[in-house]
């Protein structure tokens, strides 16, 4: 008898052993084994920006990356507001007649392939997307009127249209006009492409969720999300900035903004993240993420960017004044918050909503500055994070997900404006 | 001399006057703007009646041609004389203005009446001038006046604003047959013109002749290219009112080649290179004035009213690069004027003068963009979803700019070497802008009002050798804006008053006569336009944050006349100069985007040098170049936020610094007939490359620069009968070669002009 509870319970272990081995690590982010690092920043001032790109084989490696006669500059030709996927970058060019594929090398930028609109048309940058598989890429943005949505669906291998088409988004919802861009996501588990989208960028009514079958482009459903927010996002996609995350168990994560009592502009918000669950239509109205933010003062700081983590752990980009120490005048309408050092990285604990700021060496990763930045990702079971802070040289810092180490990566040379940073497949 | 019977015919350029400046021929007036420099033909029996009664050291402009023409009108009472020869020497307008306390060109515009360039034309062409074009007739262009861009540069026609012909009238639409020169302040600029100019003035002088006259002109060319020019000048003999009608046409198709532009092949599924014509281009342009002039009476010595209509309609072919292609979208605008102009010599003491001026303008332009297609280079299109430039909903914006401007001038002139100059200037602008279709726009209106004072004295020492100058000037900006130019800044309206204080000094050395020196320094204030405040509606974006940009300018330069025996001469000048500005407003263009927008950079120093050589042989040939450097570089430590600056004293990028322009003219007379003249030119325009953005930063491999440009011009004129009748044969950039004065924003190639012109008096 003995022997057969030891028996049993030998079984139950090795089953619950080879349940765990089995199921998939959470860990958010590409897994992607030959990979390279574009570090995108701007020369100049006011006279004039440059836009330059510098390829690197590290971002962990210490070491000081310089553009003095060196690296890509794409002024003029592309803009880093931008698709990245495997091995290139695309995005619909200023002409906004084509579809444009592309490499970016040191030794200069390279075009692969454009492939002209037959039907819908574009503005660069002003549209959203998502991939479908690895080659099929859905962009969609509002149109002149701002009445209906439009969308073309594309194969990336070929570069040639598979189909294109448009939603009377206004008549369908009941509004009288559309967002810019509005966000767009693709849930794997269902086969539905989610349209976000609401009537006005700065009116604080809630937003929409249109439910696309990916094969037959069909709108199956729409949610609306009626509470008082706008969207992280509405006019230029998530070309630059992530605003939505899928966790691996494809529940839907997306940062909306409340705006902050006391401040005269708009932009002035506290941020909130909405959900909508794997296979379901509507936001889960039993979730509000990131009510307090990592000092415990609730109703506090702006959602730029979100991504997932994993370990059901978000990686937010906050803006924030008060929680970085600086002083604003509300009444001071030039004082704006993109002027100021006022950002900071945490990763938000979907359970139990708790947000944690990343540290090194037992410190706040330094703050830093500007509204319109992309100096995060994750990859390979890290989070990189750039910062570009006041006192210091714009550095990048490597979290470790699995040993919760955080290392001092590579360091971009000063004097340069650092907005973003991507990782391109090497094959 | 002896006593004969006969006449010739003096041609003078300029005012006959004696060394004392008393003037000696009839009917010339002593405005201080200098404004009299037109061909007056005299007869020889009454010019040679007044030298001998006046101070026979009399001066004429250099350059004058004698000739001989019998005359039967002669009294045979009077003392006549056979005059064997008659040698006057003399300054010109244009000399005289180089040897003035400032660093200032002078074109004489009279001389190219018969060709086919545009006032810009020629402007481009002087020592330390770039002008910027984006295509051909009537595309918008820059001016940049020592490496100050065309906005820091004010426009005036006989020292009243240019923009008072109307917003959408440049210098390109401005007929040559009405002009007698142009004249290019670099940098400081005379306190009469009242203005906040900051990189220099451009004052037109237009002809003032007394005598009737007709001028008619059409040409025709490349590119379906039209011009029509009339003018006219009658005095009605009883009240002696001069009448001065005008009206002038231009029309050109711009359908010029764009070689090298991308389309899309459909057989080959792929993008082309390849050679396509510009097909939505197409400028015409209607001007007409009428001026009603009195003169010499006691109560004033000069009061005309003045009329002006304009109306121009503009195909709008590129966003801010050519790869932008557009079908249908155009800017069009209507304009009229109504001015007065009162000038009185002596009044109330001698030496003092009364000039004033007051105007109105109405203005109304508008952008139309309301076709749903998106457009390529093969002239093809597919239907679109949204408008052409902004992407966004259908759209006529309506831009509705009264302007009033009012100026008063008092000089006082006493002991013959002091001059006091007070001058106000009152420059009020309103803006009203909605849209008729576009119903996101929010309609605006608003005020500018510029009220600028400046008080001048000038002295003049040592016979004239040594001339100096110091000033002091008032800026006053009011402002009232209620436009919102950003949707994320809701509460951008802004009622404010300013002002702003600059001041100036300048002198002049006439050490000897090859070699004279001048130097001069100004603190300037430019206020901003209200097209860079409120933008013009298609490619440039409001800022209603811009503040005026302000400049330490400083000037020092040589020049002289070297007399090579009789029949030669040669002119030389060299100039440096030093511009440290603060609160620079430049234009900035979003590549991606096809939008600019004006904003202020926090300084800037320019550094230039510049040199001019001209040599004459008689009036039979005149060779001519000029060249200039010039380095402007950022002097911003800091970025926006905060942080150094990679590019601190960096060249500022997108900017020609070394150019040169070079002419040769040559003269034949009596080809066929004895009143004939035939007369060639050849010009040749140099822009050295230069980067499109940062130097230093990026891979050389990948950097975008604007090519260097070598543009060949040639014209031929034969004029007949006194020059009654010309004829004009131009052909420009006649190598073809593909020319970008703006990032690939390529001008026309190679173009052929006819022009016939009469000219009755």
């Amino acid at each position: 008898m003995k022997f057969s509870y030891v028996a049993a319970a030998l079984c139950m272990l090795a089953l619950v052993s080879c349940s765990n081995h089995d199921e998939p690590e959470d860990i958010g982010g590409a897994q992607i084994k030959d990979v390279h690092f574009d570090v995108w920043v701007t020369a100049g001032t006011s006279n004039g920006t440059a836009y330059l790109v510098k390829n690197v084989n590290s971002l962990e490696e210490p070491q000081v990356i310089s553009f003095e006669n060196s690296g890509c500059d794409i002024t003029g030709k592309l803009d880093q507001e931008i698709i990245s996927k495997g091995q290139y970058y695309y995005e619909i060019p200023p002409t906004g007649d084509c579809f444009g594929k592309y490499q970016i090398t040191n030794q200069g930028l390279v075009t692969v392939a454009r492939r002209p609109f037959e039907k819908n048309v574009y503005r660069a940058y002003r549209y959203c997307h998502a991939w479908i598989d690895d080659h099929t890429l859905v962009i969609m943005s509002s149109d002149g009127d701002k009445t209906k949505a439009l969308w073309t669906k594309l194969d990336t291998n070929n570069m040639t249209i598979i189909d294109e088409g448009e939603y009377n988004l206004t008549e369908m919802s009941g509004i009288n006009a559309l967002t810019t861009s509005g966000l767009l996501g693709y849930r794997k588990s269902d086969n539905k492409l989610i349209y976000f989208y609401a009537r006005s960028a700065f009116a604080f009514e809630g937003f929409y969720a249109a439910f696309i079958d990916a094969s037959t482009m069909e709108i199956s459903t729409i949610a609306h999300e009626n509470k008082e927010v706008i969207m992280a996002g509405t006019a230029y996609g998530e070309l630059l900035q992530n605003k939505m995350a899928f966790d691996n168990n494809d529940n839907l994560y997306i940062a909306c903004n409340y705006h902050l009592d006391g401040f005269s502009s708009t932009t002035q918000q506290y941020g909130r993240i909405f959900r909508i669950n794997r296979n379901e239509t509507e936001f889960d109205p039993g979730y509000e993420g990131f009510r307090t933010d990592p000092s415990g003062t609730p109703d506090r700081g702006k959602i730029l960017t979100i991504d997932y983590m994993g370990q059901n752990k978000l990686v937010l980009c906050i803006q924030d004044p008060e929680h970085c120490g600086v002083v604003i005048d509300p009444d001071d309408k030039n004082q704006g918050w993109g002027n100021n050092y006022n950002v900071y990285y945490c990763m938000l604990d979907i359970p139990s909503d708790v947000a944690t700021e990343f540290k090194y060496e037992g410190k706040n990763l330094p703050y830093s500055q500007g509204t319109f930045a992309q100096r995060s990702f994750v990859l390979n079971g890290k989070v990189y994070i750039g910062t570009n802070p006041k006192e210091e040289i714009p550095t990048i810092y490597v979290y470790d997900i699995r040993s919760t180490k955080m290392v001092k990566g590579a360091q971009i040379q000063e004097g340069f404006g650092f907005d973003r940073i991507t990782y391109v497949a090497d094959r | 001399m002896k006593a004969q019977l006969k006449y010739i015919v003096l041609t003078i350029a300029g005012a006959l006057t004696t060394n004392n400046s008393a003037i000696v021929a009839a009917g010339l007036n002593t405005d201080p703007t200098g404004g009299d420099s037109e061909y007056v033909t005299e007869r020889l029996s009454y010019a040679y009646r007044t030298f001998r009664s006046a101070d026979t050291d009399c001066c004429v402009l250099r350059n004058d041609s004698i000739k001989s023409e019998p005359t039967p009108s002669q009294s045979e009472n009077e003392d006549i004389k056979e005059l064997e020869t008659l040698t006057v020497t003399g300054k010109s307008q244009q000399q005289k203005l180089r040897e003035s306390e400032f660093t200032v060109n002078s074109v004489n515009v009279s001389a190219y009446t018969n060709t086919t360039a545009t006032l810009a034309d020629l402007v481009g062409r002087t020592a330390g001038v770039r002008i910027r074009t984006e295509g051909g007739l009537g595309a918008d262009f820059d001016v940049s006046l020592n490496g100050l861009s065309g906005s820091a540069v004010r426009y005036f026609i006989d020292g009243i604003p240019m923009e008072v012909r109307g917003s959408e009238v440049s210098l390109g639409d401005l007929p040559l047959n009405q002009i007698a020169r142009v004249d290019i302040y670099k940098g400081v600029v005379p306190a009469f013109l009242g203005t906040d100019a900051m990189g220099g003035a451009i004052n037109i002088i237009t002809k003032s002749n007394r005598r009737r006259y007709l001028d008619a002109s059409v040409a025709a060319g490349s590119y379906h290219t039209y011009t029509a020019d009339v003018s006219a000048l009658a005095t009605e003999a009883r009240t002696g009112l001069i009448i001065r009608p005008s009206v002038s046409f231009g029309y050109s198709k711009n359908d010029y080649m764009m070689k090298d532009v991308e389309v899309w092949d459909k057989e080959a599924d792929k993008y082309i290179v390849g050679d396509r014509r510009r097909f939505h281009d197409a400028y015409r342009s209607l001007q007409a004035g009428l001026d009603l002039r009195i003169d010499n009476r006691s109560w004033a010595d000069r009061l005309m009213v003045s009329g002006t209509y304009s109306n121009i309609d503009k195909e709008i072919q590129t966003g801010s690069v050519q790869a932008i292609v557009y079908g249908q979208p155009r800017r069009k605008g209507h304009s009229w004027s109504v001015s007065g102009h009162y000038l009185k010599n002596n009044i109330l003491t001698d030496g003092l003068t009364l000039n004033a001026d007051v105007s109105y303008t109405s203005d109304h332009s508008q952008t139309v963009d309301t076709a749903y297609y998106k457009y390529d280079w093969n002239g093809n299109r597919i239907v679109s979803q949204r408008n052409e430039i902004t992407g966004g909903a259908k759209s006529i914006r309506h831009y509705v700019r009264p302007l009033v401007t009012g100026r008063v001038n008092i000089n006082y002139t006493f002991l013959n070497i002091h001059t006091l100059n007070l001058n106000y200037s009152l420059n009020l602008r309103g803006n009203r802008s909605y849209d008729t279709l576009d119903k996101d726009f929010e309609p605006s209106k608003d005020v500018l009002s510029k009220h600028i004072a400046s008080l001048s004295y000038t002295q003049s020492l040592i016979d004239g050798r040594m001339q100096n100058t110091a000033f002091g000037k008032l800026y006053i900006e009011g402002l009232e804006i209620k436009q919102v130019s950003d949707r994320w800044n809701e509460d951008t309206q802004e009622k404010k008053i300013k002002t702003y204080p600059g001041y100036g000094i300048g002198s002049r050395f006439n050490v000897l006569e090859w070699l004279q020196i001048k130097a001069s320094a100004e603190h300037a204030v430019r206020l901003p336009l209200s097209r860079e405040l409120l933008g013009n509606g298609t490619t440039v974006v409001a800022n209603m944050a811009l503040r005026p940009e302000n400049s330490g300018n400083f000037n020092v330069g040589l020049f002289g006349n070297i007399s090579l025996g009789s029949a030669h001469s040669l002119y030389y000048e060299a100039a440096g100069y030093l511009r440290q500005v603060r609160d620079m407003i430049h234009l900035i263009t979003n590549e991606n985007t096809g939008l600019s927008i004006y904003n202020n950079i926090s300084k800037v120093s320019v550094k230039g040098i510049e040199g001019e050589v001209s040599y004459h042989f008689d009036d039979i040939f005149h060779l001519m170049t000029n060249w200039s450097y010039s380095v402007s570089r950022d002097m911003n430590a800091t970025r926006s936020d905060g942080k150094p600056s990679v590019t601190y004293r960096n060249r500022i990028p997108n900017r020609p610094w070394l150019y040169g322009n070079s002419e040769a003219t040559y003269i034949h007379r009596k080809l066929f007939f004895p009143h004939d003249r035939l007369r060639v030119g050849y010009s040749l325009q140099y822009v050295h490359w230069f980067f499109l953005t940062w130097e230093g930063y990026g891979s050389l491999s990948s950097k975008s620069k604007i090519p260097t440009q070598v543009d060949q011009n040639l014209f031929l004129t034969y004029s007949w009968h006194k020059e009654r009748y010309n004829v004009t044969l131009e052909v420009k950039n006649i190598f073809d070669r593909t020319l970008y004065d703006n990032y690939k924003l390529q001008k026309p190639g190679r173009s052929v002009m006819l022009k016939l012109r009469v000219f009755f008096e």
